[in-house]
């Protein structure tokens, strides 16, 4: 009877520990595996490269300050928050400049005279250019200046801040992106800044944005078709009120939804075999391979 | 937890995904939120030809924002403006701002001169003597730029029409809108 009880009990202590071994394995692991790789660099999003002329007419790559830790700025001289980083982040680079920091201004501004002006006026000591819309899409659609990036060595976006932000954040922030080379695997930064799952930071996607009809990516399709495709655009009249083509209004005025579904709607119907039903991600993959 | 509830937060990473992935097709000044709505408004139901008539610009600005004034108290501030695109039938003979209020942001050191909330701007047309009787629309525009205390939003504009009636002197005018014409 006791050895009954033993064998039992061993029993149940074995299936106990299995169980736990199971779980373990099929929902633990799996679960602190994914949150390693989500505070990992691998999750963070590779800034979109641009080329711009800065104020001062030379060429400004983003690509040129990869191994540097950049605070990218999308300021304007109207903008009275965005003005009042202006003397934190002369500050910034100044103190870690010899470190790896390269701050980058793009002004939405209007003109070059206001900006030059100010820049000078304010003692700016990097490069600053004035933004167009592409870039500004790139980085996602600027809602509100300022918005600043902070971009690790690696070229990877690890920060976001709508808003004037304190300059102990980005301090803060800087220093712990200057402190590593290559991937940053622990952030501990503010966190309606930081770059999590969750709170992804969006961006543009060049594919998109650079298609000679905007918003529809045409990738997939050959010359001829290609051809086909803004013919029959340019021969659909735009419904938003515009009084042009399709494709008139796609490159003039990007931002129209109006046009964009139509470009789509176009596309569906003459690369993909379901016609209306199937998505343009559907489309690329079928008669336009 | 009920299932109707569960059900909906279950739906909502569904609902944001979509959401980004719409909101990622759009370019960036099509994302700028609604921060001001305006309209313009006749004081009356006709108007003469060779006249004066008046109108009033009647904005909204959400709350947490502001608009600079006509008369920013900074330089480097884009000031609200009203235009009015002259027609045949009707051009813009004179507009009053009214005064900006002074608020202290911690942006600035000094107060700017701003709008908030309500916004009435009155806007006198002259209606050209050749003016037949018939309806007319004439077009404008409302440009401001709008910031709330940590942030501004890219200057913007609003069209307005107004649509009105020229009749003949011999048509007595009445009064229209009184709500936004009361004093």
């Amino acid at each position: 009877m006791k050895t009954k009880r033993i064998l039992l009990g061993a029993l149940i202590g074995v299936l106990v520990v299995a169980g736990l071994y199971v779980i373990n394995r099929t929902w633990i692991e799996p679960a602190v595996a994914a949150r390693t790789t989500s505070a990992s660099g691998g999750s963070y999003p590779m800034a979109p490269n641009f080329t711009l002329t800065d104020i001062s007419g030379q060429k400004l790559d983003l690509k040129d300050y990869r191994g540097k830790v950049v605070l990218l700025d999308f300021w304007a001289t109207w903008c009275g928050p965005c003005r009042i980083e202006i003397p934190e982040f002369i500050q910034l680079q100044k103190e870690y400049r010899a470190q790896g920091l390269q701050v980058i201004g793009v002004a939405i501004d209007s003109g070059l005279t206001s900006v030059q002006g100010f820049y000078k006026q304010m003692g700016m000591n990097y490069p600053v250019a004035l933004g167009n819309d592409r870039v500004v899409a790139l980085y996602g659609g600027i809602l509100g200046l300022p918005t600043s990036f902070v971009i690790g060595r690696d070229g990877r976006i690890y920060s976001k801040h709508i808003g004037a932000e304190s300059e102990s954040v980005f301090e803060g922030e800087i220093r712990q992106l200057l402190s590593v080379n290559g991937q940053v695997t622990q952030v501990g930064f503010h966190p309606e800044g930081e770059a999590v799952p969750g709170n992804q930071i969006a961006l543009g996607n060049p594919k998109l944005l650079d298609s000679p009809v905007p918003g529809v990516d045409v990738s997939a399709l050959s010359a001829a078709q290609l051809a086909e495709y803004k013919s029959a655009l340019g021969k659909s009249q735009c419904t938003c009120g515009c009084n042009w083509t399709v494709l008139h209004c796609r490159q003039v005025d990007p931002s129209c939804g109006v046009s964009l579904t139509m470009a789509r709607k176009v596309y569906r119907k003459l690369f993909s075999p379901q016609g209306k039903s199937g998505t343009v991600a559907e489309a690329s993959n079928s008669k336009a391979k | 937890m009920k299932p109707s509830k569960l059900l909906r937060l279950r739906k909502f990473p569904w609902i944001c995904s979509l959401a980004l992935l719409s909101a990622s097709w759009i370019p960036a000044h099509a994302q700028q939120p609604a921060v001001v709505k305006a309209s313009i408004v006749l004081s009356t139901d006709v108007v003469h030809p060779g006249a004066l008539a008046h109108a009033k610009v009647i904005a909204r600005i959400a709350p947490g924002y502001h608009v600079n004034s006509h008369h920013p108290s900074v330089d480097y501030a884009i000031p609200t403006e009203l235009k009015i695109r002259r027609s045949p039938e009707a051009s813009l003979a004179s507009v009053h701002y009214p005064e900006g209020h002074p608020r202290k942001f911690a942006f600035e050191n000094k107060p700017l001169s701003v709008y908030e909330g309500r916004l009435t701007i009155e806007a006198t047309l002259r209606i050209a003597s050749s003016a037949h009787p018939g309806n007319y629309v004439l077009h404008g525009l409302l440009s401001y730029q709008a910031c709330n205390d940590q942030a501004c939003l890219p200057p913007a504009s609003i069209p307005l029409s107004l649509t009105f009636r020229v009749a003949p002197q011999s048509v007595r005018l009445k009064p229209s809108n009184s709500a936004a014409f009361k004093r």
